[in-house]
């Protein structure tokens, strides 16, 4: 029990606070005047009076630590500050983004988790085939096109060109309740995430499964005359998921990451947007208010996998 | 053990049903395509340049927007310079971008890994969870992050941020490594002889490490010159005059909804053949270099 509260509850938490106490040190001690972190290109114009009265009254001349304090604490009250780009609070644009990105980063998670488990499956049951040769290839070489040109080229052919997908958005103008809809503008930009990531973890699946397979418990269940099919979903798969969970929860960032360029591409207004919008236009609230939200659900995800995994081999714990 | 014994006439079956030695063999070709290309572009774009008369950055506007053809192999972008001569030029700062932080992250890599490694202990955990800390956020989200930070950005700026966040990776592998050397008994000995950290770090750990990470480090390279397209194309990159294969694609979204495609095909083509090119010289030279070591 007490592994247990320190696996899920303890070390998640230091780890959030370690990760918030990062960023805030980051944003605060790097070179450049502090006040552009509050007002943005404006802060060349103030006084050298003003500026000691708003260093006062923001409190930047009191330690770093002090000042991390007030900043975790209005975090969890949530508040966030004002964005200076858009001069709304910052919880509310994150909330009406964040819907969008989960919808998003689910569909993503969803297929690729579907998609690599029947590639890698056909891949191992090929081995050494031309079939396994060409897809492991293609799954290499998909990885290796930035999303962002392949977010392009798709737009230039399916919205361009043949006029099928729309190229921004996330809904028709008119129709914001049609979850259709909104399926269809999603369409796009998780292809081309899923279709960069599926060659890594169809590999992994594969390889999985090409070790599983020589284990003395296959033969034992085919001397028992299970089917090939039964073996494969009961036994293989079974042994294989805690550890293709994991592998998901840890390359999750680089998942997140993509799918936040391609949101900028796409103009997909979920978090990636605001991110590299604030990061091109010095809007600080809003960008340390966004990361500190995605390592957040990170962190959530990687509790959540943990658990499946040990709810799956309850042998992980033990370790 | 008597299990593997009673059921090894199915085993022998089994690993003989599998064929595959012919793809296999063509699987670990010497690859030569990649190196070809990458010994061509990288020729071209360090030494050719010179013979080029043309300033990348000259504008011409009588010839925008024109489609690729005999005298503009590429064709032109919005502010009519020749995308071929661009790609060449583009090259040069792409590639050097790559290596160059290839460098810098392995050496922190290779210093923070073993510093981890070889002293063990508290300070390991502790290092190795920083690790995972700084995985937990998205890299471009990180680079981003500080990109935004420096109101200057510059080569030297962007080749910082890309080796900050892509070193971790290295210092776990050599991590994992100079734990597995350090047992050796030669380290031993060389403590015994009084040497310090340092001098066991350059003539032991370093020269037992590189063999593994050589495919870390390619791929960082390969890495390397995608983020900084990535970057450069958010408007987060290089400034606007400096030629680079991220900065040619930094109007490709609005060229693409114009229908102009070849300003943002071509140098993406560029782009991913040498990446794709770097990845399969990486993947051979770690297929070949693990079997070595297990020949040993």
């Amino acid at each position: 029990m007490i592994t247990f509260i320190k696996k899920f509850l303890l070390s998640p938490l230091i780890t959030f606070f370690i990760l918030t106490f990062m960023i805030f040190i980051i944003a605060h001690t790097m070179p450049g005047d502090p006040l552009y972190s509050i007002y943005g290109d404006s802060a060349k114009n103030i006084s050298k009076l003003q500026r000691e009265t708003i260093t006062e009254n923001m409190g930047l001349n009191k330690p770093l630590l002090v000042q991390y304090k007030g900043w975790i604490n209005n975090l969890f009250k949530g508040k966030l500050g004002k964005s200076f780009k858009y001069g709304v609070n910052v919880i509310n644009i994150i909330k009406k983004a964040l819907n969008n990105t989960l919808l998003l980063t689910t569909i993503i998670l969803f297929f690729i988790i579907i998609l690599s488990l029947i590639l890698g499956i056909i891949c191992a049951l090929n081995e050494g085939n031309l079939l396994d040769y060409i897809i492991t290839k293609v799954g290499t070489f998909l990885y290796c096109i930035p999303a962002f040109w392949l977010a392009l080229v798709f737009i230039l052919i399916f919205s361009v060109k043949l006029n099928v997908f729309p190229s921004s958005g996330v809904y028709d103008i008119g129709k914001e309740g049609n979850f259709l809809n909104k399926l269809k503008h999603t369409i796009l930009p998780s292809s081309v995430i899923i279709i960069g990531h599926i060659g890594y973890y169809s590999n992994f699946i594969r390889n999985k499964v090409l070790e599983e397979i020589k284990n003395n418990y296959v033969i034992l269940a085919k001397s028992k005359g299970i089917s090939r099919n039964e073996i494969l979903t009961k036994h293989i798969l079974k042994n294989i998921m805690p550890s293709f969970i994991i592998l998901i929860s840890t390359s999750l960032n680089h998942i997140i990451g993509g799918s936040l360029v391609v949101e900028y591409i796409f103009s997909y207004p979920g978090i990636g947007k605001y991110i590299f919008e604030s990061a091109k236009f010095h809007d600080y609230p809003l960008l340390m208010g966004c990361i500190v939200i995605i390592g957040f659900l990170v962190i959530l995800v990687n509790i959540s996998a943990e658990l499946v995994s040990v709810y799956l081999d309850p042998r992980i714990i033990e370790e | 053990m008597s299990s593997k014994a009673l059921f090894s006439p199915l085993d022998k079956k089994n690993t003989s049903k599998q064929p595959n030695i012919k793809i296999r063999k063509s699987n670990e070709n010497f690859p030569y395509v990649s190196i070809l290309f990458l010994i061509t572009i990288t020729f071209f774009s360090f030494f050719f340049t010179f013979f080029i008369k043309e300033d990348p950055n000259f504008i011409n506007l009588n010839r925008t927007y024109i489609s690729p053809n005999t005298n503009f192999l590429f064709g032109t972008d919005s502010l009519g310079r020749d995308i071929f001569s661009n790609i060449l030029y583009g090259g040069k700062i792409s590639i050097s971008i790559g290596i160059l932080s290839m460098f810098t992250s392995s050496i922190i890599g290779i210093l923070y890994g073993s510093i981890s490694g070889y002293f063990g202990g508290t300070l390991d955990k502790i290092m190795m969870r920083l690790i995972d800390i700084f995985l937990i956020i998205p890299p471009i989200v990180s680079i981003a992050f500080l990109q935004s930070l420096f109101e200057k950005r510059g080569i030297i700026q962007i080749v910082l941020v890309i080796s900050i966040i892509s070193w971790m990776k290295i210092a776990k592998v050599v991590r994992s490594e100079v734990l597995k050397i350090k047992q050796y008994d030669f380290i031993l000995a060389s403590k015994l002889l009084g040497a310090n950290f340092f001098h066991i770090l350059f003539k032991h750990l370093i020269p037992n490490v590189l063999p593994t990470i050589i495919y870390m480090c390619c791929l960082t390279v390969a890495k390397g010159i995608l983020t900084e397209s990535t970057l450069s194309f958010l408007g987060l990159g290089l400034p606007q005059n400096i030629p680079s294969w991220g900065n040619m694609l930094i109007n490709a979204q609005r060229d693409i909804l114009l229908n102009k495609w070849w300003t943002s095909i071509f140098p993406g083509l560029f782009i991913i053949i040498t990446v794709f090119s770097i990845t399969n010289i990486g993947e051979y030279l770690r297929k070949k270099l693990s079997r070595k070591q297990s020949f040993l």
